[in-house]
């Protein structure tokens, strides 16, 4: 019966190829819009899975994870170094990493920390970064970059890169009387450190003093209001020229370590995970500051909450799309059967039962939807490796490449079932006809 | 089913056989008594509307039959389901139809061996290797080009349309080949020589072959002529 379905669709190859690639474009949309979806809710929930909290100032959960996780919109108006000393004093606090956000090189963001940050952080459940060469900074002039920015620009120890002003691609400001020499690669991790410049906290403060000097209003509109206002683009620095002799000082009182006077936020690690919600209040609630600790994945939840709905309409798009290839394929097998009545009776006059000739129909439908789906992976999966790293660098994720998850299978054989499910209506008309044609005395 | 092994010296057999269409007032047969012995080859005639298609319709197992009237090698017909009588039908009996008998998506050796593949029983008769059997058949009926076996069955012409349509009645040794007007598509030249491939192709296998036509000067390829008209007490020429 198979091999008979296969020669009868041959023998319509023109219009059984238009009904497959549309079932394929069904399968490509389905499984594509799913693959996005969960691509980009596990690369995020990836990155941020060693942070227990994120501390910023005070703001929405979901923008402060977005700035500082992943770089995107603002990095917040920025808090006091005292802030940060007075959470690496909290107690349960393992461990907390100070974050300075605002430049970028060349698109990627670059990220001032401790070396800390190397020890501390964990993504993927749990493991840690490795360095692909070299190794973590020691002097304020180190940079180590992420796997990703050193595969798009060539770049190795030894490199000396120049960082812009900003967080956008445009760069306004150039930092090039600031140079820095690559002094480690990061090993792929498949989350946003890939993306990611890591310099230290005094290299990163260092080239925002010497370029910022004067004190250029121009560059700086929101001036010292910004503490308590609306998140802007860029570090903050009112507060460090207002106090900027207390800035010198810290830095000539520190030999060994250098104190910037503001930071963007801090990545605490707690000695126990189950004190997370106490030590959230604590922070929210009694330092000195306006602060907000984030739980990166309540916050991840309310933003997949946020984008739920646009999700939903891409999904049923894509489904009706699913729909419409299915029943372009009715279509196609029903548009046939008038035209097949004799061959049908032939079939039957050699001894094939009206039930036979139903499962022929049934099985060329499968054969299309099955050759469709196949179609639409394989176009998937090219797309998805060819679009990779164009993808990476516009959105900031991994695109799962596996070939098809335990999730997608699932929906394929929905697909499946659907279009044999479908074809029982043709079928059910073909073996309504071949009872009442009978053989083919009278045709 | 009925009778048991070796009595089965009846290709068919009909008995006190009535038949109406539904929603005719009238029978479209009445017959009698009709039978064909194993082996044997018969011509029947008769006019359009004599009943020829109605009676091949019941041989064939395509209307449901009372038990008792129709029997094929010993089978009542009337005993078995529909679904049951295409299985039989293809187990028993070869047909070859007017004219479009192949399906244009098989080749012609395919469009052969299609029995085999919905029975086991022809299968099985049909020899060792029913490839060969098939192919040995279209050579004896004049298609010895291989070229041709593997053709699109569209590309043949009528006449080796309907050899290849007697070639796959022809295999596996059913007990009876009904043939509904088989050469009337035909010219005269190619009539004459299917009709001789076809008897002694019959001859050589054992089939019993009903041969229904309108054309004179067949008889001689016959065991028996029969008329339609004589035998359906339900047909009237008014």
């Amino acid at each position: 019966m198979l091999n008979l379905g296969i020669r009868s669709l041959l023998n319509r190859r023109f219009v059984v190829a238009l009904t497959v690639l549309s079932i394929a474009l069904s399968v490509f949309l389905v499984i594509g819009v799913e693959r996005l979806r969960t691509s980009a809710k596990e690369s995020f929930a990836r990155s941020a899975s060693g942070i227990d909290l994120i501390v910023a100032a005070r703001g929405d959960p979901v923008q402060i994870l977005m700035g500082t996780v992943f770089g995107v919109g603002s990095a917040g108006p920025g808090i006091g170094w005292h802030s940060y000393e007075e959470i690496t004093g909290l107690p349960l606090v393992e461990w907390a990493v100070p974050i300075l956000l605002g430049d970028n090189h060349r698109g990627f963001p670059v990220v001032g920390t401790t070396t800390d940050y190397f020890d501390r952080f964990r993504y993927g459940g749990g493991k840690a970064l490795e360095f692909a060469s070299g190794n973590a900074f020691a002097a304020a002039s180190g940079a180590v970059v992420g796997s990703e920015v050193a595969a798009r620009f060539g770049y190795s120890t030894g490199t000396s890169i120049v960082n812009a002003h900003g967080a956008g691609t445009v760069a306004f400001d150039m930092h090039d009387e600031a140079p820095f020499v690559i002094v480690g690669v990061l090993a792929p991790t498949g989350t946003a450190v890939d993306r990611t410049v890591i310099v230290s906290v005094e290299g990163f403060d260092r080239l925002h003093r010497g370029s910022h000097d004067d004190g250029d209003e121009t560059l700086d509109p929101f001036g010292t209001a910004a503490e308590n206002n609306a998140p802007s683009e860029k570090l903050d620095y009112g507060t460090s020229k207002a106090t900027g002799q207390g800035t010198q000082q810290s830095e000539s009182e520190s030999e060994d370590r250098y104190m910037p006077s503001r930071i963007n936020a801090v990545y605490v690690g707690l000695t126990d995970r189950a004190a997370v919600l106490s030590v959230q209040r604590v922070i929210d609630e009694y330092l000195p500051e306006p602060l907000t600790a984030v739980l990166p994945n309540v916050a991840l939840l309310q933003l997949w909450s946020i984008t739920g709905a646009a999700e939903a309409a891409l999904l049923a798009m894509a489904f009706a799309v699913a729909l419409a290839g299915i029943t372009g394929m009715i279509v196609m097998i029903s548009a046939s059967l008038d035209a097949r009545r004799r061959e049908f009776a032939i079939l039957r006059s050699i001894g094939a039962a009206p039930r036979r000739i139903f499962a022929l129909i049934v099985v060329e439908s499968l054969l299309v939807t099955a050759i469709g789906i196949v179609l639409g992976l394989i176009v998937l999966n090219l797309v998805s490796v060819l679009l990779e790293p164009w993808f990476t660098g516009a959105f900031g994720f991994i695109l799962d490449s596996r070939l098809l998850s335990l999730h997608e299978g699932f929906l394929v054989l929905a697909i499946l079932v659907a279009g044999a499910g479908a074809s029982i209506l043709p079928a059910a008309r073909v073996y309504r006809m071949t009872l009442v044609d009978g053989l083919a005395f009278r045709l | 089913m009925t009778a048991p092994k070796g009595m089965e010296s009846f290709a068919f057999e009909t008995y006190s056989f009535k038949h109406r269409w539904p929603g005719s007032q009238q029978d479209a047969l009445d017959i009698e008594s009709l039978t064909l012995a194993k082996g044997e080859r018969m011509l029947l005639r008769g006019p359009s509307g004599s009943g020829k298609s109605t009676f091949l319709s019941a041989l064939s197992g395509v209307i449901d039959i009372p038990p008792g009237h129709v029997r094929i090698s010993g089978h009542d017909l009337g005993h078995l389901s529909g679904s049951k009588r295409d299985r039989f039908r293809v187990d028993h009996i070869g047909l070859i139809f007017q004219m479009f008998n192949l399906i244009d998506w098989l080749s012609p050796l395919e469009n052969v061996l299609l029995p085999c593949r919905f029975s086991r029983r022809r299968y099985d008769q049909a020899g060792p290797n029913p490839t060969a059997t098939a192919q040995r058949l279209l050579a004896e009926l004049g298609l010895s080009d291989e070229r041709l076996h593997f053709a699109p069955s569209n590309e043949l012409s009528v006449g080796q349309q309907q050899r290849v349509a007697a070639a796959r009645a022809l295999i596996g040794t059913p007990a009876l080949i009904l043939a509904d007007e088989p050469t009337s598509a035909l010219d005269d030249a190619t009539k004459a020589q299917f009709i001789d491939l076809l008897e002694r192709e019959c001859r050589a296998t054992g089939s019993a072959l009903l041969f229904i036509s309108h054309d004179k000067g067949l008889e001689k390829h016959f065991d028996r002529v029969e008329d339609m008209t004589q035998i359906n007490r339900a047909y009237c020429s008014c």
